[in-house]
């Protein structure tokens, strides 16, 4: 029977966790990028030579991707770092594409020209997923680093619309941008594209930001920006999504795991049916976390998978998120506690003041 | 009978599903998912298969009578034929 993404999603997703199989899979190809936001938390520079001599091979990538394939995965991210700057995505590519996945990739946009649409458009992806930081070149300038950036990503925006390339439009909010969430919103309606946020910043995976207070949106901003996406719905027709980074809830909705997984501290599909493939080939739950990680290209992604998932099942849930009366509020991320506490089973204060203002906002909503 | 190029039958967590590649993404805004026996027949159909093929197949495989397998085959091509994947 036809049925639409969203459907279909669903009704594998269940079935994917139920089984604990790899339903969907994001390649981190790189982890070099020619922007260079403050609030990144992978990045680094395009010329970091020592990075780019242990990122994957081509050949190592698309062997992932064959096993992966093998193993069952049909929604694969294309993602990095800054995709386009390897000099053979391409190859990558075009041979991941031909293997029955559906493919996002996602991009700055910043390196799309019109040598790479006329490849991309024999075989265009699903979608692609284009960030967009700014609403002018100062902004680009401060978050980004790069000024250029802003005149590139219209371009580049402008080439995929021409080519009938599918594509949405995020954004990721930090003090230097979020009041052009409206702005940002104006180039996704004339292109006719989806906008969707990123609203949360972590630390960073690979060591720290130090001033992260000074760049990401207090609690209190953070809720503010909420309000934000709730009048920009009501004005227009379309709605903003929340995305997070490894998972696109448009096309893999979320499901309740809670009851088969009662003993795992994730209540989302990480290790599950999802994981993430870094930039030096370890096997992932998610963008987020550094560990636990496992070889695929070493013991296979077969076993990868599967140790994997026991590697998981030890991490401690947080008994207090459990019983916080907040928890409807809050994500329950292991990743984002560890990373902001360096404990998987302790509260986090920034989240729990999001979640604790957001309750707030839910009354507002409910009048 | 023929299934045009440009789609791949594949088996996803216990579940067929026909999935479109490149072009055939923007074309065909969605998946397709198939039991056991339509499985089956696409697997035929991606090769070219006539309608006495494929009942024949079914009757092999299945224990079923033959203007069943025919009205089940119907319906399935039927469906293949309106979403625009026969050639």
């Amino acid at each position: 029977m036809p049925l639409s993404w969203k459907q279909i999603g669903k009704q594998l997703t269940q079935n994917a966790t139920a089984l604990r199989r790899p339903l969907s899979a994001a390649f981190e190809l790189t982890g070099r990028c020619n922007l260079k936001c403050k609030m990144c938390y992978v990045t680094s520079t395009e010329d970091n030579h020592e990075k780019q001599l242990r990122e994957l091979t081509a050949g190592q990538w698309i062997r992932l991707a064959e096993m992966a394939r093998d193993a069952g995965v049909l929604y694969l991210i294309l993602t990095g770092g800054e995709v386009f700057l390897r000099k053979d995505f391409r190859q990558i590519y075009e041979a991941v594409a031909s293997m029955g996945f559906i493919t996002q990739i996602y991009t700055n946009g910043t390196l799309i020209t019109p040598e790479v649409v006329s490849w991309l458009k024999k075989i265009p992806p699903y979608r692609v997923s284009l960030t967009v930081y700014g609403a002018s070149a100062d902004t680009y300038e401060k978050v980004c680093g790069v000024r250029s950036g802003y005149d590139k990503v219209l371009k580049g925006i402008e080439l995929l619309r021409q080519e009938g390339i599918y594509f949405e439009i995020k954004t990721t909010a930090i003090k230097d941008n979020w009041k052009e969430f409206e702005a940002i919103g104006d180039i996704a309606r004339k292109n006719n594209a989806r906008y969707g946020v990123v609203n949360y910043i972590s630390p960073r995976r690979e060591g720290c930001v130090s001033d992260l207070e000074d760049i990401r949106l207090t609690p209190e901003e953070s809720i503010e920006y909420e309000f934000m996406r709730i009048e920009y719905d009501k004005k227009h027709a379309d709605r903003t999504r929340v995305s997070n980074e490894d998972h696109d809830e448009s096309i893999i909705p979320k499901i309740d795991v809670s009851t088969e997984y009662k003993e795992n501290a994730f209540t989302c599909q990480a290790a599950k049916s999802c994981f993430w493939i870094t930039w030096d080939g370890r096997m992932t739950p998610c963008g987020l976390m550094s560990e636990p990680y496992t070889l695929p290209l070493e013991v296979g992604l077969e076993k990868a998978w599967e140790e994997l998932g026991k590697k998981c099942d030890d991490i401690p849930a947080c008994k207090e998120c459990i019983d916080c009366e907040l928890k409807d509020y809050c994500d329950k991320c292991p990743a984002r506690r560890k990373l902001e506490t360096g404990f998987y089973d302790k509260p986090a204060p920034y989240l729990c003041n999001v979640a604790k203002l957001r309750k707030n906002i839910e009354a507002v909503k409910n009048g | 009978m023929k299934i045009k190029d440009g789609f791949m039958l594949r088996e996803i967590a216990g579940t067929w599903v026909v999935v479109p590649l490149g072009q055939r993404v923007v074309e065909y805004n969605g998946l397709m998912i198939l039991n056991e026996s339509g499985a089956l027949l696409w697997k035929l159909l991606e090769k070219g298969a006539e309608m006495d093929d494929l009942v024949q197949a079914l009757l092999n495989e299945y224990d079923v009578d033959e203007a069943t397998a025919r009205a089940d085959i119907e319906e399935m091509i039927g469906n293949i034929r309106d979403r625009g994947l026969l050639e």
